[in-house]
């Protein structure tokens, strides 16, 4: 990079400082969304865990069930179990 | 604790209000800050001398978004401190790889060349996002407001690490043609 490039580079790179507030907060909502989703699925692993848990099984091979049984919302996933059926 | 509250706290004088805004913003700020400088003792002095800025300015400036305000605050007081130059002789921060990939936004110069006054990159750049679809103006953002790596906006976004780097290739190259439109070579 040339001198001259790296000053224009920088001085956009300093510019892009002063973006308008409300796309700061946008990727902020997005960053948190994407947190949360993730809380989600930690839930929701949770509970299908706790689920394998009661019957003896892992939760490999409660989802590996459910696979088979073609589901994939938390409560048809425990129901396709044969021990919870 | 909500905005409002804690800048109430901040027009009140107390001194509470510092501890309740490092409790909110302190981390993300300090995680902008960390992918600028990559030393933890300067993204935490950073983020301290933000708190101050903050409780200087306040009041009478009373921010409508108080998140993206400190945030700007933080950017800043970490681009002046890797500029300082300490922080290049570390080997510190992702500023070389991200002034790289703006490098492609830099329009071909020819003919007279037009200085580069900040405000009106600004609001070019502002026009610029206006255009552009939600994912663009986010990864965009994301990697280049905070400093995020590729890594980290993929997992975001729960998609590939090769589809953020195309989605910002293009978004870069779309700058590049905004930026000469707007004359600015």
């Amino acid at each position: 990079m040339s001198i001259e490039t790296n000053s224009k580079a920088i001085k956009l790179f300093k510019s892009i400082g002063n973006i308008n507030d409300s796309y700061i907060d946008e990727a902020e909502v997005a960053d948190v969304a994407a947190k949360i989703a993730k809380r989600k699925r930690v839930v929701k692993y949770s509970a299908i865990g706790a689920a394998a848990a009661s019957v003896g099984i892992t939760t490999a091979v409660l989802l590996l069930r459910s696979r088979r049984a073609r589901t994939r919302t938390i409560t048809t996933v425990i129901e396709s179990i044969p021990e919870f059926a | 604790m909500e905005d409002q509250i804690i800048l109430d706290m901040y027009f009140a004088r107390e001194e509470s209000a510092i501890i309740e805004t490092k409790q909110k913003y302190g981390q993300r700020l300090l995680n902008t800050s960390m992918n600028i400088l990559n030393s933890y003792e300067d993204a935490e002095e950073c983020v301290n001398d933000t708190l101050l800025k903050a409780w200087d300015a306040i009041p009478p400036t009373r921010p409508t978004s108080f998140g993206a305000y400190l945030a700007k605050i933080s950017r800043n007081l970490s681009i002046n401190k890797w500029e300082s130059g300490n922080t290049i002789k570390r080997g510190g921060g992702t500023i070389p790889l991200l002034l790289s990939e703006l490098e492609d936004c830099i329009p071909a110069s020819g003919g007279l060349e037009e200085e580069w006054e900040m405000s009106f990159l600004t609001e070019t750049i502002n026009e610029f996002l206006s255009t552009v679809n939600q994912t663009a103006r986010v990864a965009f953002t994301l990697r280049y407001f905070h400093g995020e790596s590729i890594q980290s906006i993929s997992k975001q976004f729960k998609i590939s690490e090769s589809k953020t780097k195309s989605i910002l290739f293009r978004v870069r190259k779309k700058l590049k043609i905004h930026l000469e439109k707007e004359g600015i070579i």
